[in-house]
């Protein structure tokens, strides 16, 4: 055979499972090893490359978590050769590659469905590229409630996101800054819009999810979730202002009376407002003495006219000068304009009102990219949430006829800011995300610092994607509680920004690495099946 | 029929042979084959020497050229003959497929030593198995035996490069334990990536 007819066969085999070497060591607890036939160049197996092992009686299915050298000489390596032909001859015999695998599912020869392994393939077993056909059986083809994310590493098929299990816990995208987070995170939950598992709440700090979205990179504009769907996505907006410079006409202004806000929602922006232990402790024995609802209108009132001291006198425990410093810290949260003395119009309960009607809330914040603003409603709203949705569980458990409250997603950016350690044991986020998937409730974090997110919590995510992180603690964090850890940080590491993620969790058969499929083709279909009238077709749609 | 010799001494691993015109013996490392009417032993040529027809007598220095010698002292060629090894490698039985392995006899004396054909050695070399029973003759200079078997039969295969490769490798794999050994063959029958396989 000569050399250009074995370049033509290599090229075509590539279109077929085309075999890649044999099993020559391994353990269930460790992996196992192949090393790769000689025709096949090492520099073609790519890290995270879905493959399948043939067995005598099961086929498994592996990611490549490693490529390696081996050498069965060591005078070999004393004194390398120089020559092609010499190293062509040894490779092979004195030197060869092996791949490190590490199956987590297979299919019984002449059975369906697949499980995950119990046992390995013995000796010399083959290993294949997976072929199409392979993929579709472990990650199933797309369905009413199974969304294509994208496709396996050099192949064709699609990789499915089971949503129905994705929406049953909280889950995470993770990535650093411009690794298309919020285009993933956009799809995950159109995916879940169109197939009506759940209803959505985003807390959109950076008006990403409401009409429209810009890619930073092409300045492409990109259609959103209320572009998608229409009038099942209602905006609110926190900056109204803001939405009209960006020709985005919202549904409602987001509005908050200074009763909505609460002793925990201000705990949650501890850092922010400068708040010492001891004007936290102020704060909770004013509730307690004035009423949840009226202590902070009655704080700021008594310290604009002066009788804060006179207010605060027969209260045992309290110091005026402490009290009068927190009353200025919180003018910063008075001061805010979508925070009133009273509103006609409790944004809060639209939002739930909409939301128990299975429709979707996109709150943008327009200009207001600070955090003490995305914090505070976030926490107000969710509070609310938590609490009704407590209750119509319990109604509905209590009274058979009643119907459960519908599953909600709550999309929280910049989730340390909620989850750290020390906000995760005090506020209501991380009450949800340890324990609200029994009310239906959960969250759908996104993060370019996952470390900053309590361990406990990040252990508890179901389903993760990660895209390209750089930071050591970041990918180690991102790994908290999954199996096999150390293996798929390899696969981490050699993830290709933008354009690869790494999917695993509660949701998928098994952890792979995919080409994300693209945003907006993904969109157009979308739009399309949802019945969308096409608007600004020529702005996107080319 | 192009006669290479005949046999003066055989054995199951080796035969010796006596070239019919002096100076006129085959190459080191090609392929020979004797055939005694019923079965074929081949075998690659381990030795070739030019001696005296006299054990006892050995060639004295004359001090003239070929030519001087041939018009002034004819007689000198008679005195002297070409003798030749082969180790044996293969045998097949009439109409019977080639067998990669020594014959169970010996060939027989005086039967006489011919060339394989191209094709005889294309059959002989495809498998490689030669080159392990080269390896277990143990005679001293094995690597160039190795070495210059392979390169006579790379010429007759469609690809010699590949075939070269292929070879090297059942080298390499042979004397894995001795990466010394095995180099110094492979070295032997490089080609340079530049050269043209010969077809």
């Amino acid at each position: 055979m000569s050399r250009t007819e074995e370049a033509f066969n290599a090229l075509t085999a590539d279109l077929s499972g085309r075999p890649l070497g044999r099993i020559i060591r391994g353990s269930l607890l460790e992996g196992i090893e192949a090393r790769l036939d000689d025709d096949v160049t090492v520099e073609d197996v790519r890290v995270g490359r879905f493959v399948v092992v043939d067995g005598a009686r099961n086929r498994f299915f592996s990611a490549v978590h490693n490529v390696k050298l081996a050498n069965t000489n060591e005078d070999v390596l004393l004194r390398p050769p120089d020559d092609g032909f010499v190293q062509e001859v040894l490779r092979g015999t004195n030197t060869y590659a092996t791949i490190d695998l590490r199956p987590k599912l297979l299919i019984a020869h002449g059975e369906d469905g697949v499980r995950p392994v119990k046992t390995i393939p013995p000796h010399f077993a083959t290993v294949r590229e997976a072929s199409d056909a392979d993929v579709a059986t472990v990650f199933g083809a797309e369905g009413p409630t199974s969304l294509p994310i994208g496709k396996p590493l050099e192949m064709s098929s699609d990789v499915c996101i089971n949503l129905e299990r994705f929406v049953e816990r909280s889950n995470a995208v993770f990535g650093k800054t411009g690794t298309g987070k919020s285009f993933l995170t956009r799809m995950l939950l159109a995916g879940i819009i169109k197939a009506d598992l759940a209803s959505v709440l985003v807390f959109d700090m950076h008006n990403e999810y409401g009409m429209w979205s810009e890619d930073e990179e092409t300045k492409r504009k990109a259609p959103a979730l209320k572009e998608i769907f229409g009038q099942k996505v209602l905006i609110f907006s926190v900056d109204p202002a803001s939405s009209r410079r960006r020709s985005v006409t919202p549904d409602y202004e987001v509005q908050i009376a200074l009763s909505d806000i609460e002793v925990d929602d201000l705990v949650l922006l501890r850092s922010e407002l400068n708040l010492a232990d001891a004007q936290v402790r102020d704060m909770e024995t004013l509730a307690e003495r004035w009423g949840t609802k009226s202590w902070l209108q009655r704080l700021l009132q008594a310290q604009a006219d002066g009788s804060l001291d006179d207010e605060v006198e027969s209260i045992p425990g309290v110091h005026a000068q402490s009290v009068k410093a927190l009353a200025r810290n919180l003018q910063k949260v008075a001061r805010k304009e979508f925070v009133k003395e009273s509103v006609t119009d409790h944004s809060a309960d639209r939002m739930l009102k909409a939301l128990l009607e299975r429709r979707h809330v996109v709150i943008e914040f327009g200009g207001k990219t600070d955090f003490l603003s995305y914090m505070l409603v976030s926490s107000i709203v969710t509070r609310r949430i938590h609490e009704r949705w407590r209750e119509e569980k319990e109604k509905a458990s209590a009274d058979g006829r009643l119907g459960h409250p519908p599953q909600l997603v709550i999309t929280l950016e910049e989730a340390h800011k909620f989850l750290s350690p020390e906000a995760a044991h005090q506020t209501i986020f991380g009450t949800i995300a340890r324990e609200m998937r029994k009310y239906n409730v959960t969250l759908l974090v996104v993060d370019q610092r996952p470390s900053g997110i309590d361990a406990e919590i990040a252990s508890q995510l179901g389903t993760r994607v990660i895209g390209a992180l750089d930071d050591e603690r970041d990918q180690s964090s991102v790994l908290e509680g999954v199996p096999d850890a150390r293996a798929l940080r390899v696969l981490l590491n050699n993830l290709e920004p933008k354009k690869q993620v790494l999917l695993g969790g509660y949701a998928l058969p098994m952890p792979i690495v995919v080409e994300v499929r693209d945003y907006y083709d993904f969109a157009k279909a979308t739009r399309r099946a949802a019945g969308e009238r096409k608007r600004d077709v020529d702005l996107w749609e080319r | 029929m192009n006669r290479l010799g005949e046999i003066v001494e055989a054995s199951t691993t080796r035969l010796r042979a006596v070239a019919p015109q002096t100076f006129e013996g085959p190459a080191f490392g090609s392929f020979v084959k004797t055939s005694d009417g019923s079965r074929t032993t081949y075998g690659v040529v381990a030795h070739v020497e030019h001696v005296s027809i006299d054990p006892s007598r050995r060639a004295i220095p004359l001090g003239r050229t070929w030519e001087e010698l041939r018009r002034e002292q004819p007689q000198v060629l008679e005195l002297l003959t070409t003798e030749f090894e082969a180790c044996c490698v293969a045998f097949a039985e009439q109409d019977g497929a080639l067998c990669a392995y020594l014959p169970p006899v010996p060939p027989r004396v005086h039967d006489f030593v011919e060339a394989c054909t191209p094709a005889e050695i294309v059959d002989l070399t495809e498998d490689l198995s030669f080159i392990r029973t080269l390896g277990a003759t143990g005679i001293p200079i094995v690597t160039e035996l190795i070495a210059a078997a392979i390169r006579s039969a790379a010429g007759h295969h469609h690809d010699q490069r590949v075939y070269l490769v292929r070879a090297g490798r059942e080298v390499a794999d042979l004397f894995r334990q001795d990466y010394e050994l095995a180099s110094s063959i492979i070295r032997r029958i490089r080609v340079s990536d530049g050269q043209k396989a010969r077809r």
